[in-house]
Order: structure tokens, then C-alpha cells, then sequence
């Protein structure tokens, strides 16, 4: 129910967005701009460039908004665009740089982010060593664990929302979610 | 673990749909299954850790994104006023150079759109044909037949364009008259 009215009030928000209304516009961002920036902050791990990121999301999105297919809800589709985005920078950064790759715990390749403590996303944290401890359970997730994680813990999305943004199957979500979180609840287990 | 347990720490994971407020299937699991209880803990917990793990608020990245957002919706009406000029200054070097309208009768029928309008409105029409046979006689002899087709086109082109901008004007949504 609650996602429901979520919904429509998006939608209400797209329309008066449509008919030039930029309030409502600014309604949308102060209701997404939070979870958007979390989002990307965890997977570029860099908070100002999430930040940079998120405006940019938010303009395309402005941009678009007449072409966006409300079969879809508003967050999936703007998620698309920051996620997008995101991963953009990410290729171009490779392209640039050469990547650290390690194994993860089931011998997967993993990339290895370095982050800079000045832009670290969870430098916030008021326990620093629940932060590394969590940067490292996050960090040392398989990809595609990794993504549903910071989607639906940081950028607050539900699972059908996920299903919608990655096209997978509502099951499998389920299914990855629940392996992630027993990984991560090994991995924290000394703070939960 | 049965089969029971694990449909419970699916939903357990998942959250429950409305905050705080548990599944009465689950919540009678719970009451009996100590291993089920745990992980239920762990699962609050870990929800917990990652809920104050997300970046707070940043009420300057909300302001800088409106601004933008404002400066990019100004600049986009600024733009669509180049081709509503250009449309206009079109229709008006067409109709210039067709000889211009009969602009007395016309005018003179507009207030007049209920009571007699209809009729006003074919004497328009006729004075407005009529017109156009005399500039027609009077361009050939100054300008060249392909000159008057050439102003024809530029007044529907003009016309046209003016009717493209306007729609463009106010945005929409090509799903808005879906409902």
C-alpha cells in the first residue's frame, strides 16, 4: 500500500513536472536525491564525485521527462540513469588506470576500489572500525551481489523495483539477496 | 533447518512491507523456532548497520540540482523562442511578398462572428480570393510565377513551423492522454 501511494504520488509529481510545474520537480529530488547519492557514493566510492553524479542524474532525467514510460516507476527509471551513469565513469576510470584485481571468497575476479579516506562513503560513520569492517564485507561481495546490496540497502529500492532496473526475474533478486546477506552477516558478525 | 524455517528467513530478509508491522505467519514461527528467532535478530541488525551506513541528506546537493534544473528549463524556453521568430518573420516575408491580406474586411468581420458572421466571413473569403487574383495579375507582370510559389511555400512552411513550436512550447507527456 505504501509503495503504491508512493507510486502515484511520483506520478502525480512527473505530470505537474510536465505542465511546468518545477516545484514539483524539486519535490522528486528531495525525495530521491538522498538514496541516489548513497547509491552511487558506494559504487563509484567517491562522495563528491556521487554527488556530481546524482545532479547529472537528476538534469537527464529533467531533460527525458517526457519520454519516460510510467509503465516503469519513477525510482527504477531514474536509478537506471544514475546507475548508468555510474558505470560510465567506472569504464573510463579503467580506461585510464590499471585495475587492482583480486579473488573474492569463491575464487570469483574481483576489482579492487581504492578509496580515498577524504571520500570514502562511509566516512561518515561515527565507528571507524565498523566502517572498514563493512567497506571490506561490501567490498569483498561478487558483483552481482554487490549491486542488488547498495541498491536496496542504500539506494532503498524494493525488490520489484530491482527486478524492474536489473531485469531479472523477482526470484532470482530474492534468491541473491538472501545470499548476500548471509555473507555479509559472517562478515559482520562481531557488530550484529 | 525445514522448509518452514527457510520461507521465514525469506521473508526476514526481504523486511517486512510495512515498517514495523510483522506477518502474523511469521511472528507465530518465531515464537517456536530458536534458531529462526536469531536470525531474525542478526537480520534487524544487519538492516540496521547498513540503514546508517547510507550518506545523510545534503540539502546543498538538493539546492545546487534545483538551480540547475531551473537554469536549464529557462534556457530551454529562451531556445524555443528562436524558432517562434523565425516562423513569424517566415509567415510575415510570405504574406509580404503574396501582396499582403485584405486586411480591412477581415477585420471588420471579426466583431461581428455571431450575428452575421458567417456571412462577413464568406465575403472575407471572397474579398481574400479576389485579392489574390488581382496580386496574381499584378505579380506577373512584376514577379515570376515560381517567385509566388516560392512565397506560398514560405507562408506554409511558416505557418507550419509556428504550429510545431507551439506544441513544443509547453511540454508533454507522450503518455499523458494515455488515462
Amino acid at each position: 500500500m505504501v509503495a503504491s501511494n508512493d507510486r502515484q504520488e511520483d506520478e502525480r509529481l512527473v505530470t505537474a513536472s510536465l505542465a511546468g510545474d518545477e516545484d514539483a520537480f524539486a519535490q522528486l529530488v528531495r525525495r530521491y536525491q538522498r538514496r541516489l547519492t548513497a547509491f552511487l557514493s558506494q559504487l563509484v566510492g567517491d562522495v563528491e564525485l556521487a554527488k556530481e553524479l546524482t545532479q547529472e542524474a537528476f538534469i537527464r532525467a529533467w531533460s527525458a521527462l517526457e519520454r519516460y514510460d510510467p509503465t516503469y516507476r519513477f525510482s527504477t527509471w531514474l536509478f537506471r540513469i544514475g546507475h548508468n551513469l555510474g558505470i560510465d565513469h567506472l569504464r573510463r576510470r579503467r580506461l585510464k588506470t590499471v585495475p587492482i584485481i583480486r579473488e573474492d571468497r569463491e575464487g570469483a575476479e574481483v576489482e579492487v576500489v581504492l578509496i580515498d579516506q577524504a571520500k570514502d562513503p562511509l566516512g561518515h560513520l561515527k565507528n571507524s572500525e565498523l566502517a572498514g569492517v563493512l567497506r571490506q564485507a561490501i567490498d569483498g561481495l561478487r558483483p552481482e551481489y554487490r549491486e542488488l546490496v547498495l541498491l536496496r540497502h542504500f539506494g532503498g529500492l524494493s525488490y520489484q523495483e530491482i527486478a524492474d532496473l536489473e531485469g531479472m526475474p523477482l526470484g532470482t533478486v530474492k534468491n541473491k539477496l538472501f545470499r548476500a546477506h548471509s555473507v555479509l552477516r559472517k562478515e559482520l558478525e562481531s557488530f550484529l | 533447518m525445514n522448509s518452514q524455517c527457510e520461507k521465514v528467513r525469506y521473508i526476514l530478509v526481504e523486511g517486512p512491507g510495512v515498517p514495523g508491522r510483522i506477518d502474523p505467519a511469521v511472528a507465530g514461527h518465531l515464537e517456536c523456532c530458536e534458531a529462526c528467532r536469531q536470525f531474525a535478530v542478526a537480520e534487524e541488525r544487519l538492516a540496521e548497520v547498513l540503514e546508517t551506513a547510507a550518506a545523510p541528506a545534503d540539502p546543498a546537493l538538493q539546492q545546487r540540482v534545483i538551480l540547475a534544473v531551473e537554469e536549464l528549463e529557462a534556457r530551454r524556453r529562451r531556445l524555443a523562442l528562436v524558432p517562434v521568430a523565425a516562423s513569424v518573420i517566415l509567415v510575415l516575408a510570405g504574406v509580404t511578398l503574396m501582396g499582403g491580406v485584405p486586411g480591412a474586411s477581415m477585420a471588420a468581420a471579426l466583431p461581428a462572428w455571431t450575428a452575421g458572421g458567417w456571412l462577413a466571413l464568406a465575403g472575407t473569403v471572397m474579398d481574400f480570393v479576389g485579392a489574390l487574383r488581382a496580386v496574381a495579375v499584378g505579380l506577373g507582370l512584376l514577379i515570376s510565377t515560381p517567385a509566388v510559389l516560392a512565397a506560398v511555400m514560405i507562408v506554409v512552411v511558416g505557418v507550419g513551423t509556428m504550429v510545431l513550436v507551439a506544441k513544443r512550447w509547453r511540454r508533454q507527456a507522450a503518455w499523458s492522454d494515455r488515462s
